[in-house]
């Protein structure tokens, strides 16, 4: 029992950074129409920027974390302001703009890697046994992460569901020629998409940084990962991108028990692989392969 | 197509600058290669073994100076991994046209890279890399640090002395870490100690809780750790405090590295690993303090292999089958700080390894 309480804990802690990520992704596809790798930059910026101010300026922990968030939303929507827009303008091809949101990741590491050298950053906080959370061992950082991811899901559904702007977001995703007709700023909505989805995967980022420490190619990882939760829940609806994080995570921390651990990753992505085969549109996706498709 | 490839060619010779040269005051220039991790997470020990090299070359060219002579090193980041190792070394030898490479730093920069070296007939002489698979690597590959097989002959004496019945692995995937698990695989149940957990972590995984689920559910007296650099050794040693799992605690010399235990004093107290003896005289420690290089004998080992290098520069100027063979007959050359060196036929030196413990964050032998 208390092995299945703490292989499902590790799904549960692996999946809600994957979802988090996950979301941001599939908020940003529905407006930009292409997989914005880039979105890892926000990712690895965050928790850097996060441990400048806690660490090295000694700034207050939770000012720290909300002003890496905050750099992480500037910096999406800078990067979408300064590339992605002239090259959509352009109008070149999904492909291009897929590659060149991949050089944008690229740069901003090796910036990160400059700036910051590549030995392994910290925050320091004291390593402490687990406490026992329902048989499994569950440290306090991992609790927050647990608890913390859901909260957030909660207020960006209240947000999209509720409120004006949301619902405006939304229709624009669904349409945005209509959404224009409809008096909707289709930029504005594009910059809040950006920022709203780099500011998810700028969470993810700190959380990981206090759990796993910080090291400049951090973000390759968690690309890969929120990326194959996202198409496995269905990419461009965020509730489904979120399922498909928690799944994902479930998926590859059960899985261990039963093959070598080597393989944690290789299940992952297989079960990634059988999506795209049996069921590209994602777990709980709509059939838009034409849209989706770079 | 013929024609293209000659043109190709001529280029590629036109673009390799000679390692040795003769500047107009009469000075004789060697240049070689240097490659060894300075990106990533190995870059915690490449980048204090690069500026040991630095001092070394620095210390070496004061004394040619009166020979007129000087070394220079041509860096490269072989990223801890044979790929990135391999286009280095590519440059080294087909853009730089140096004959010696001094590296690789990991075992898997330098099994990635022999291949090639060897059949250029360039020297690979690495101060680091101690898998067991280096051994056989090549005639043109040597290294002046023992080869694993030592460490866990030591450990695996240590571990029966002990008393322990079982033990569970847990490594990470690259060429040193994986030669020390199968080495360990060996050897453990050739005593009578079941391995009753092996596990395996990638080394871009941070996230190793599947992992100590598994440990934890195996019940072993005992858990070794075989990291492949320091911050994996973190990652390890933090999520198994976290996990509660309170079985003893075993290593690798990497696992107890200085900077490990002053990242992690508290979580690797009581730790047992085997290592070479560092030397204790004033001299070692200037030098480390010098060159900020908390990585015990390895850092003795990097400064004399430039002084092994210069050695062969000085008998043979850059014929490598010439330093081959004078690596070869070479008896008890006698380091600054890693001692009598000789080469054995495989092109390994031998060392003898010493169980230490972590206590009160330092590391004290076991008698």
């Amino acid at each position: 029992m208390a092995v299945w309480a703490q292989l499902i804990m590790n799904g549960l802690i692996a999946g809600s950074i994957y979802a988090l990520m996950a979301a941001g992704f599939s908020l940003m596809f529905a407006l930009q129409r292409f997989m914005n790798i880039a979105h890892g930059s926000s990712y690895v910026v965050a928790a850097f920027i996060a441990y400048t101010f806690a660490v090295i300026l000694k700034f207050p922990m939770w000012i720290s974390f909300l002003i890496g968030i905050l750099a992480a939303a500037v910096l999406g929507i800078l990067i979408n302001l300064i590339i992605f827009q002239p090259l959509q303008k352009q109008k070149e091809k999904n492909n291009a703009l897929l590659l060149s949101s991949f050089g944008v990741f690229l740069l901003v590491e090796a910036i990160i890697l400059m700036v910051y050298g590549a030995d392994v950053k910290s925050f320091g906080l004291p390593v402490k046994v687990g406490m026992d959370v329902l048989g499994a061992k569950v440290t306090p950082v991992q609790l927050v992460i647990i608890c913390m991811a859901p909260v957030i899901f909660g207020l960006l559904a209240l947000f999209l569901y509720k409120t004006k702007t949301g619902v405006a977001l939304r229709a624009t995703a669904d349409n945005e020629t209509i959404a224009k007709t409809m008096g909707i700023n289709v930029r504005f909505m594009t910059y809040l998409t950006t920022g709203l989805g780099s500011a998810l995967g700028g969470v993810a980022g700190i959380l990981v940084a206090l759990e796993q420490n910080l090291e400049h190619s951090m973000g390759m990882m968690a690309v890969l990962k929120g990326l194959t939760a996202a198409i496995i829940g269905g990419i461009g609806n965020v509730p489904a991108a979120i399922l498909g994080g928690y799944l994902l995570g479930l998926a590859e921390n059960i899985g261990v028990w039963y093959v070598p651990s080597g393989y944690k990753d290789a299940i992952g992505f297989g079960v990634f692989i059988l999506f795209l085969l049996f069921r590209p549109q994602g777990f709980f996706g709509e059939k838009r392969r034409e849209e989706a498709s770079g | 197509m013929k024609r293209f490839m000659i043109a190709l060619a001529v280029l590629l010779a036109a673009c390799a600058a000679p390692a040795e040269e003769t500047t107009t005051d009469g000075m004789t220039v060697y240049t070689i290669g240097w490659l060894g991790p300075l990106t990533g997470d190995g870059a915690t020990y490449g980048l204090p073994l690069q500026r040991v090299t630095e001092k070394a070359v620095a210390d070496l060219n004061e004394q040619w100076a009166a020979k007129n002579m000087k070394l220079e090193i041509i860096y490269e980041d072989g990223a801890c991994a044979g790929r990135p190792a391999l286009t280095a070394a590519q440059k080294l030898v087909n853009v730089d046209g140096v004959r010696i490479i001094h590296g690789g730093g990991c075992s898997g920069e330098t099994l990635g890279i022999a291949p090639f070296t060897e059949a250029n007939e360039v020297l690979l002489f690495s101060s680091l890399s101690s898998s067991p698979d280096v051994t056989n690597a090549g005639d043109y590959v040597f290294r002046n640090y023992p080869s694993d097989t030592a460490q866990v002959g030591a450990l695996v004496s240590f571990i029966q002395e002990q008393g322990y019945s079982s033990v569970a692995l847990l490594s990470e995937n690259t060429d040193y870490a994986q030669a020390l698990r199968r080495s360990y695989n060996e050897q453990l149940p050739a005593v009578g100690v079941e391995i009753v957990a092996d596990e395996v972590v990638d080394p871009e995984a941070r996230d190793v809780r599947a992992q100590m689920t598994k440990i934890a559910d195996s019940e072993a007296d005992a858990v070794l750790m075989l990291p492949q650099t320091v911050p994996m050794g973190g990652v390890f040693v933090k999520q198994y405090k976290e996990s509660g799992i309170e079985a003893q605690l075993l290593g690798s010399e990497v696992f107890i590295m200085n900077d490990a235990l002053n990242a992690y004093p508290d979580e690797m107290e009581g730790v047992y690993a085997p290592e070479l003896a560092t030397p204790e005289d004033e001299d070692f420690k200037a030098m480390q303090a010098a060159t900020e290089c908390e990585i015990g004998f390895y850092c003795g080992t990097m400064y004399d292999g430039v002084f092994i290098i210069a050695h062969l520069l000085e008998q043979c100027g850059e014929d490598t089958a010439c330093m081959k063979d004078t690596l070869n007959a070479l008896e008890d050359w006698e380091g600054r700080y890693s001692g009598a060196t000789t080469f054995d036929e495989n092109g390994d030196v031998s060392g003898e390894f010493f169980i230490h413990q972590v206590q009160d964050g330092a590391k004290v032998a076991v008698e």
